[in-house]
């Protein structure tokens, strides 16, 4: 979804994007909307746990097999799409939100509100990679809501950052000085005459991130920090296969290549949508660990 | 006589600059400190209740709070905390009864080690593939080394470690699948945090070279008769090394900071592992030091990279300070 909203830049650039790319978002499109069809779905199909037919491997009736506890691959697989996108969308629709507004009213303002958002910025930018998600999940507690919290505590950065760069530079142009003199207040000139002209660089940067909050969410859940157990995420799936990747690799490497080639999709789109509209200035910080 | 005086006052500016980031240092860390004091206040309900789990009496409850010091005021916690931290003490592990401080630096250099082969392993891959893209730029070889690059980036730790599991120790058998007691099981946690470091570091070199390579003065060096290779070894390769080397520094602080996915899957005790083995024993005094040691060691490199790279490249020093030649 994000993505089909940051293509507006293929209308402005005319020429269609390369082929890589739109193979890419014909990816990303077919794993986001079976994503929502499997919230149509009921979970058990998921869940049921059926010992007598563990660890079967890919075969015509359980098309990728099972898991540990007899569960089919590829009804969690589906579900699992449902939990590690929607928690990762979730992730980066409130760091996008947050962090665009704290940016663009800190940049319009300035003063002691812009110095504060600046001193909140390099603090949380003193916790690398997953360190701040780690943290917060760990004390929050495993579920759904706290990983998207755990995550926005740390996402909303590179869109302040942007935004702010962004704010300044638009704020001393003559138009927001009219929008001014004719006695607009701070939300109408943030909402109306800032944020239009700055919403390129942001969608940008929330298609880039979709790729790294995909990532966070299963590293995670992958930690038993995430998701809890029951419900499939592709990070859930990743931990529970790997004490039998010995007799049982489908269990882990299917998982393992969703998450692979929508990681990939997503870069490969993101790329493109930077070079036809220029970097993003602020920089985002890659995901490690 | 002018040009001394000219000297001692870009000496004090220095100095004072230097000052002045030591000060903005201390700040950040002495902020990062609080915001981890106040994680554990963000436990819902009682921390010491959820330490101890749902079979706890009250008055073991009651006991750990007293050992813990959450029954004394927040503002009293957090002067003891921060007068703990200034002396080097992060408090002590419920667990084992011991100082966090020691348990980390215990853990340490196995983390250092993995970091420093990880990062060596980088670097190997990626300077020699980024000049061979930079150069073949828009050839085949470009194209192939890009989409290997963009793979790598998009493979992370948990899939690739395990794989390289499946396939080195399971069916190779060549190398131990985990911990730290063979000579040889460093090889598979370092190829998987290098792999990530490769791809990072392989875009960013071929980047940075194909910009200093479309300069003028190459074509300037080209035109005096210089070879291809020649113009980019002897003037624009020297150019294209500090934003390399700011996106190394980065990338060797996440590195140093305990790559915590990598070390819990391959056993490697590092402080990685440690911070998530206290987070499985609610062993929260050693979560909060775990963190913020990782976050000191972070904030403490990057600050170093900082000066380097300025000493690197005079120009950016001098805009920053706004001083011409």
């Amino acid at each position: 979804m994000s993505v089909a909203a940051a293509l507006p830049a293929v209308r402005a650039g005319r020429t269609p994007l390369p082929l890589p790319a739109r193979v890419a978002a014909a990816i990303l499109a077919f794993a986001f909307a079976s994503a929502l069809a499997a919230a149509f779905v009921p979970a058990s199909a998921a869940t049921r746990i059926d010992l007598e037919r563990r660890l079967l491997p890919p075969s015509a009736a359980p098309p990728l097999g099972t898991d540990e506890l007899g569960r089919d691959v590829l009804a969690r697989l589906f579900f699992g799409a449902s939990v590690s996108l929607g928690v990762a969308g979730a992730a980066v629709a409130v760091s996008a939100t947050v962090g665009s507004l704290l940016g663009l009213v800190a940049g319009e303002r300035g003063g002691v509100l812009d110095a504060a958002v600046g001193r909140l910025v390099d603090l949380v930018l003193a916790f690398p990679g997953l360190l701040l998600a780690v943290a917060l999940a760990a004390v929050l507690g495993p579920s759904a809501r706290n990983t998207v919290l755990a995550l926005a505590a740390s996402g909303w950065v590179p869109y302040a950052r942007l935004a702010r760069a962004e704010a300044r530079r638009v704020s001393s142009l003559d138009f927001v000085a009219a929008a001014r003199a004719a006695g607009a207040r701070l939300p109408r000139i943030v909402l109306r005459h800032l944020l239009p002209n700055v919403a390129g660089p942001l969608l940008v940067q929330a298609a880039l991130h979709v790729a790294g909050a995909i990532l966070a969410e299963s590293a995670l859940s992958f930690l038993g920090l995430g998701v809890p157990p029951p419900t499939p995420s592709w990070g859930v799936m990743l931990a529970g296969g790997r004490t039998h990747v010995l007799d049982a690799p489908h269990v882990v490497l299917a998982p393992a290549l969703a998450l692979f080639v929508v990681v990939l999709s997503t870069n490969v789109l993101g790329d493109a949508l930077v070079q036809r509209l220029g970097p993003v200035r602020a920089g985002s910080r890659p995901a490690e660990t | 006589m002018r040009g001394e005086g000219r000297e001692t006052r870009a000496a004090g500016r220095l100095l004072r600059g230097a000052a002045a980031r030591a000060l903005s240092l201390a700040i950040l860390l002495l902020s990062a400190g609080t915001a981890v004091f106040f994680l554990i206040h963000l436990v819902p309900g009682d921390p010491a209740a959820a330490m101890l789990g749902e079979g706890a009496s009250p008055g073991d409850v009651a006991a750990l709070k007293h050992d813990l010091g959450l029954d004394r005021p927040v503002p009293e916690q957090y002067v003891s905390w921060i007068g703990g931290l200034v002396r080097g003490s992060l408090g002590t592990s419920i667990l084992t009864r011991k100082p966090v401080t020691g348990e980390i630096l215990r853990a340490f250099p196995a983390t250092l080690s993995l970091a420093l082969a990880a990062f060596a392993a980088g670097l190997l891959v990626a300077v020699p593939a980024g000049v061979v893209a930079a150069f073949r730029s828009g050839r085949t070889v470009d194209h192939a080394l890009r989409m290997v690059a963009l793979a790598g980036v998009s493979t992370p730790n948990y899939v690739s470690g395990p794989l390289f599991v499946l396939l080195f120790s399971v069916t190779l058998g060549l190398l131990p699948v985990s911990g730290r007691e063979a000579p040889l099981s460093i090889v598979l946690p370092a190829a998987t945090l290098g792999l990530t470091v490769a791809a990072l570091l392989t875009r960013m070199v071929r980047a940075s070279l194909l910009e200093e390579l479309g300069k003028p003065y190459v074509l300037a060096a080209r035109a005096r008769g210089e070879s291809a290779v020649g113009a980019a070894l002897r003037h624009a390769g020297w150019n294209a090394i500090p934003p390399v080397l700011v996106v190394a520094g980065l990338q060797f602080g996440s590195l140093l900071t305990g790559a915590v996915v990598t070390e819990t899957i391959f056993s490697w005790p590092g402080v990685g592992r440690l911070l998530v083995q206290s987070i499985q024993r609610r062993d929260y005094p050693m979560v909060q030091g775990c963190v913020l040691f990782i976050a000191a060691v972070y904030v403490l490199v990057n600050a170093g990279v900082d000066a380097l790279a300025a000493a690197l490249d005079p120009r950016a020093a001098a805009r920053r300070s706004g001083e011409g030649g």
